[in-house]
């Protein structure tokens, strides 16, 4: 007996090395905690889209349309032929490896088919099969691979683990946007009913409503309506919001959460209370009441119904020009499609100020401007008086959102805004901001709670990032422009760097605003103790004017 | 305890003398536990904000082995711990699985130890019993590390549904607000 007792080296008899494997196998184990559920056949009925039933990704059976094999083939055809960038990322990679590391889910999961060029591959590998002579005649010999239920699954788990952050193209040397590869393949997906439900159902809502959660008009003015009530008892100043004001100058499209969720409540208080103090002539709209566009997350066609929404009430109203809000994917779809899709917007004039008389020429087309390079142009030409003592409270450091940094080059307007409202800033690493920031691993309609390990693994490189300005400079809030990251930053760091806040630019900006007629201020936007009280008076950062 | 440490001072010095060897080996086990191509990258990219797992591997383990030979400091070590357990927990591991790579040390430190110049502290050379009581301690420390390492796990899996609760309170937070102040 005693012979046979392990040596106390081999106890640890479980198996922690994982099997070799090859990359061309396609199964994937469809583990609770990592993948998104399925989308209930209501809003693809809904939607009109094909094969609405019943299905779950951890099912052997997807149940497949009979013919699912023709559809994805054909549908692949078609996209080939109309986007040329399509074309060009499936022929033009050279595997140099530049983009491998770069992808925040491959460096937090260690999963080789989260590297950009193997997620891209998979469904090159079926590109170079059906649609390439060599590989038509050569198969895996010249890279091909077979077109089988099981690549649909693998697809379906990778083109939903990649949040279309872009931050591979930026290291790309040929510039191949592997978010635009994951584009394709969801709306090949798509076609044959494999989507996920934290897409489509904000979609169908979005489409019903005008926003993500279905909120009907009469209960997105209450939320606007007590909102006004709170901001009046924080400030002692009550501010005019209003709603579907025909004849207005400006429409102004905020993302819903900001009506309903923390922190991006605050968000809203800060930028109301700086069209009070700015006395602008705007409206916002009860139907165009979402900037997000799940759209894009789904096909061509869904983003560009949804976008059309804000551009139909701008009409409806009569305004002359959009301003957009802290929204994150709304400005990929304003910058890069709506122009293509929906656009130019005659209808509408080139976007000025009408408090600085600044003309904004890159809006020409789109007419529509982020709330970050307005609000930067009023404190850039001294129209606010910020007390950033106001913000001593915090220690504050910026998250460049994806979209926003990457897809509008939006870099510099928020730190301005930052540094004049705050007097503590702080920035992260240089190689994880800017057009290198990293995601927040929940973008792209993955913040889902059931993919929250997954989650966890894409968002550490970002909250690595976080610690170490925590632990260097005691940075204890993190600012962004975005949403999504505000909803999905606060747990990420919750799990990484507990302790740590988040909040919006204009959350901070409102704190530091000085308004006429306003109470002596004794807290901040929500409600805690400023840190005005008991801070020393240091010197004005660059851009603060009182 | 100082009846478990019996023998323990002339080991220890020992592998502290050939620390930087035990730790290559413990770090490229561990890494062992993740895709042959992912391990190359852990190993070899050194920026932290690039590779935060390989370093916080790296810095890690070489402080837990002077923990382990020196003086066990219980906080500190679960803070060490703490850098790795709490990237395995949410990766595809499972609780075994994850913490498994404080266990494979005691495997590194008998393979040091089969090197000729230890025959003072392991004289069977590890083929059967009769090992000087210096191991025995290290081992035992070893596992305590590992139970402490389990703890952290298991922390880690309750955070998880804490903060996803917590998150759903979020998305609800002005519909509760406006219940409480408008009753
Ligand atoms: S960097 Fe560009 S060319 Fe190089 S492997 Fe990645 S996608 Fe291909
Ligand atoms: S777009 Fe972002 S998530 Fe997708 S592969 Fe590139 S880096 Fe990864």
């Amino acid at each position: 007996m005693a012979e046979e007792v392990a040596k106390p080296e081999d106890l640890a008899q479980v198996d922690y090395r994982p099997p070799a494997k090859d990359w061309r196998d396609p199964a994937v184990e469809f583990r609770k905690g990592v993948f998104c559920y399925s989308a209930a056949p209501k809003h693809l009925q809904y939607l009109g889209l094909p094969n609405p039933r019943p299905w779950h990704p951890s099912d052997a059976d997807w149940k497949l349309p009979a013919d699912w094999k023709r559809i994805i083939l054909e549908g692949m055809k078609e996209r080939l032929d109309r986007f040329r960038s399509f074309r060009l990322f499936m022929d033009i990679c050279v595997r140099c490896g530049a983009c491998a590391d770069k992808c925040h889910f491959y460096i937090g999961s260690g999963d080789p088919k989260n590297m950009p060029v193997m997620r891209a591959e998979l469904m090159r590998s079926v590109y170079r099969r059906y649609f390439t002579p060599a590989g038509r005649i050569l198969g895996p010999l010249a890279g091909g691979r077979e077109l089988t239920e099981d690549v649909i699954k693998e697809w379906f788990y990778y083109f939903y683990q990649c949040t279309e952050c872009r931050r591979c193209s930026v290291f790309c040397p040929f510039g191949i946007d592997t978010a635009e590869v994951t584009m394709m393949g969801r709306e090949l997906l798509n076609l044959v009913g494999c989507n996920i439900n934290w897409i489509l159902e904000p979609v169908a809502n979005c489409q019903r409503t005008g926003n993500h959660l279905g909120i009907q008009p009469h209960a997105f003015k209450d939320a606007i309506d007590f909102l006004v009530d709170e901001l009046a008892e924080i400030t002692g100043v009550r501010v005019e919001a209003p709603i579907n004001r025909k004849g207005a100058e400006i429409l102004y499209v905020i993302p819903s959460a900001e009506t309903f969720g923390t922190p991006h409540y605050y968000t809203l208080l800060g930028t109301l209370l700086l069209f009070h103090a700015i006395g602008l002539d705007y409206t916002l709209s009860a139907y165009a009441s979402e900037g997000g566009n799940f759209g894009l997350f789904t096909s061509h066609e869904m983003m560009k119904r949804l976008n059309a929404k804000i551009y139909a009430e701008a009409r409806r109203l009569g305004v002359k020009w959009i301003l957009g809000g802290e929204c994150g994917h709304m400005w990929r779809v304003v910058h890069q499609y709506m122009d293509t899709m929906n656009g130019p917007a005659d209808f509408l004039e080139e976007p000025v100020s009408p408090v600085t008389g600044t003309r904004f020429p890159h809006a020409r087309s789109t007419k529509m401007v982020h709330i970050c390079e307005f609000t930067a142009d009023l404190i850039h030409n001294g129209r606010l008086r910020l007390d950033p003592r106001r913000n001593d409270h915090w220690v504050a450091t910026f998250h460049d959102s994806c979209n926003p940094a990457r897809s509008m080059g939006l870099i510099e307007e928020p730190r301005f805004i930052l540094r004049s409202v705050c007097r503590r800033f702080h920035e992260m690493p240089e190689n994880t901001i800017k057009e290198r920031t990293f995601c927040c691993g929940s973008g792209a309609g993955l913040g889902t709670d059931e993919n929250f390990e997954m989650r966890m693994r894409g968002g550490f490189p970002r909250a690595n990032a976080v610690k170490h300005v925590r632990d260097r400079f005691g940075v204890n809030l993190v600012a962004c422009v975005c949403a999504i990251d505000k909803a999905t930053l606060p747990p990420l760091l919750e799990y990484w760097v507990p302790g740590m806040h988040v909040a919006g630019v204009h959350e901070l900006l409102g704190n530091a605003l000085v308004v006429e007629g306003e109470n002596e201020r004794s807290t901040d936007l929500r409600g805690e103790p400023t840190g005005a009280a008991g801070a020393s008076a240091g010197p004005q950062p660059e851009g603060a004017r009182e | 305890m100082a009846e478990a440490d019996r023998g323990l001072a002339p080991l220890t010095r020992a592998l502290a003398a050939r620390k930087d060897a035990i730790v290559a080996g413990w770090l490229s086990r561990t890494l062992e536990s993740y895709p042959e191509r992912n391990r190359r990258f852990l190993l070899q990219e050194r920026d932290a904000f690039r590779n935060p797992a390989g370093h916080a591997f790296r810095e890690a383990l070489p402080a837990l082995l002077d923990e382990l030979l020196g003086a066990m400091d219980c906080a500190r070590i679960e803070a060490l711990l703490d850098g790795i357990v709490r990237i395995r927990a949410v990766q595809d591991f499972t609780a075994g699985q994850a913490v498994a790579f404080v266990f494979l040390l005691k495997k590194v430190i008998r393979d040091e130890l089969r090197r000729p110049a230890h025959t003072a502290f392991f004289p069977s050379g590890g083929e059967d019993k009769g090992e000087g009581e210096g191991l025995a301690a290290v081992e035992g420390r070893i596992d305590e590390m590992a139970l402490l390492a389990f703890d952290l796990f298991m922390r880690c899996r309750e955070r998880v549904y804490e903060i996803k609760a917590a998150a759903a309170g979020r998305r609800t937070f002005l519909l509760d607000r406006m219940q409480a102040r408008r009753p």
